[in-house]
């Protein structure tokens, strides 16, 4: 019995040994959400569960990010100043799961088929190793299929409305753009990326194709970096070992004491030591 | 029998006084892996909670924010050891460790992190102690540096950052806390390089010398 309740503990303490960073979001129970308005032509008013959520809200920006409770969210979007009571929603998604802990970005985007949708994505908030940056591409414009290049180099190919990708590079600036998938007819771009370290750079393509209004958004969560494994210094072993402790110093110190010990013996007299 | 044991006595006597006067110095600097400053530990990235009905800001996802620059550290001095060195920015090599200027009379800067003379979080500037190609280099200075000693940074507007030493400190190189790179926190420099035992079967010197530097 005893020795169950002794295993208990030892996995309750592995367990909290465990927890990540992101347990103290998870605990309370928030989670953090932006939004991007990326439909063209319209600005709008965010509502979620009936309360206003963002007013005013101007196609191309972002919210900063809010830490909401996690939970269910119904999100509707209203045409800038209609009111919720009478007016129908432009854009309108129930049931949005916010999971505790999370970190995500609800997108106002058109879909593939050039209707309104409002999806939530959740970003990789993962650590990056040191040097690294991340890159996350998400395809939010009704337009076909897209190849996304970094300095020439495919990144990412045959992205669709409304898959993402994401990787890790070498922290720096690249030039990007998009092309129709499997061709190099520029869609977007290019643009110089400033990917910074230890951040996740998350390019949106959105617009529409036909209406010939296709752009870039970027939005940039940091703080993810990561110290390096260790810092060499030296590879001839030229220097003396100076700041040791001398072994010598060890040895006369001991023998001091010893011959000090035995000299007293001789030197008290023998009545005080009885 | 009483002179002979005096005499012993008195040799004793000078043999701990010797002993004690070289090891006296190092009873404080024995190398140590335990937490460094309190305040240094990496802060948890925590955002102000915002209510659901906040107004809230918006950016413009089109331009991104143009990225702080501040002007580059070019030089680094410790006149008390005779330390007079130029910076080169450095980054991470392929094996995860910070990269170091191949030539050990150059110090890099991790151009990741903080800058020396930034309000908050840790500069960290390193050097090769010694290489095979150049010999002993000047951070070998390094180990004579005590708290108070004044450090100097010039950087590339011509302005100058000054610095007080607050700690030396030794660890071994396994346990080279992660908090030495914190990018919040006070702001810090520390100069790093390597000390201890050279173990070539055990990767060469077995400890970093860790000096920071509080600004004056």
């Amino acid at each position: 019995m005893k020795r169950r309740i002794a295993m208990v503990g030892a996995v309750g303490l592995f367990a909290l040994t465990l927890t990540p960073m992101s347990a103290q979001a998870a605990e309370s129970g928030e989670a953090t959400v932006s939004v991007l308005h990326a439909v063209p032509g319209l600005t709008v008013d965010v509502y979620a569960n009936g309360d206003e959520l963002i007013p005013d809200f101007e196609p191309g920006t972002l919210s900063k990010a809010l830490t909401i409770p996690a939970g269910s969210y119904d999100l509707q979007v209203f045409a800038d100043g209609d009111d919720p009571a009478s007016a129908d929603p432009a854009i309108q998604a129930d049931g949005v799961k916010v999971p505790s802990g999370a970190n995500a970005t609800v997108v106002a985007h058109l879909g593939a088929d050039g209707k309104p949708r409002l999806p939530p994505f959740v970003n990789d908030t993962s650590s990056t190793a040191a040097g690294q940056a991340r890159l996350t591409v998400r395809h939010t414009a009704a337009a076909p299929a897209v190849d996304v290049r970094a300095d020439g180099k495919a990144l990412f190919s045959d992205v669709v409305n409304p898959k993402e990708g994401t990787t890790d590079v070498p922290a720096g600036t690249y030039s990007a753009d998009v092309v129709l998938a499997g061709t190099a007819d520029v869609a977007i771009g290019p643009a110089d990326l400033n990917l910074t370290e230890g951040t996740n750079t998350i390019v949106y393509a959105w617009g529409s194709a036909a209406d010939d209004n296709l752009q870039l958004a970027v939005q940039k969560i940091d703080g993810l970096h990561s110290a390096p494994g260790g810092i060499p210094g030296g590879e001839a072993g030229l220097a003396p070992e100076s700041d040791a402790t001398p072994a010598w110093a060890l040895v006369l110190a001991a023998a001091s004491l010893t011959a000090l010990g035995l000299a007293g013996r001789h030197l008290v007299p023998a009545r005080i030591r009885r | 029998m009483r002179a002979a044991a005096a005499g012993t006595a008195v040799l004793a006597v000078a043999g701990l006084l010797v002993a004690f006067t070289v090891l006296w110095p190092r009873l404080d600097a024995e190398p140590s892996v335990r937490a460094v400053e309190p305040g240094l530990s990496v802060a948890l990235e925590r955002r102000a909670p915002h209510s659901t009905r906040a107004r809230v800001e918006h950016v413009d996802a089109a331009a991104p924010r143009a990225t702080r620059r501040h002007p580059r550290p070019e030089r680094l001095d410790i006149a008390s050891v005779g330390i007079d060195m130029p910076l080169t920015p450095v980054g991470v090599s392929p094996d995860g460790q910070m990269a170091l200027p191949p030539d050990p009379e150059v110090l890099g800067w991790y151009r990741f992190g903080p800058s020396p003379g930034d309000g908050t979080g840790s500069a960290v500037v390193a050097g090769h102690l010694d290489s095979k190609r150049h010999g002993l280099g000047p951070l070998v200075g390094l180990r004579e540096v005590d708290a108070g000693d004044p450090v100097g940074v010039t950087r590339s507007d011509g302005t100058r950052r000054s610095f007080t030493v607050v700690e030396v400190r030794r660890y071994a190189k396994q346990a080279l806390p992660d908090s030495l790179f914190a990018r919040r926190g006070p702001g810090r420099l520390r100069i790093v390089t390597c000390g201890g035992a050279y173990l070539p079967d055990k990767g060469g010197y077995q400890e970093n010398i860790v000096v920071t530097a509080a600004p004056r």
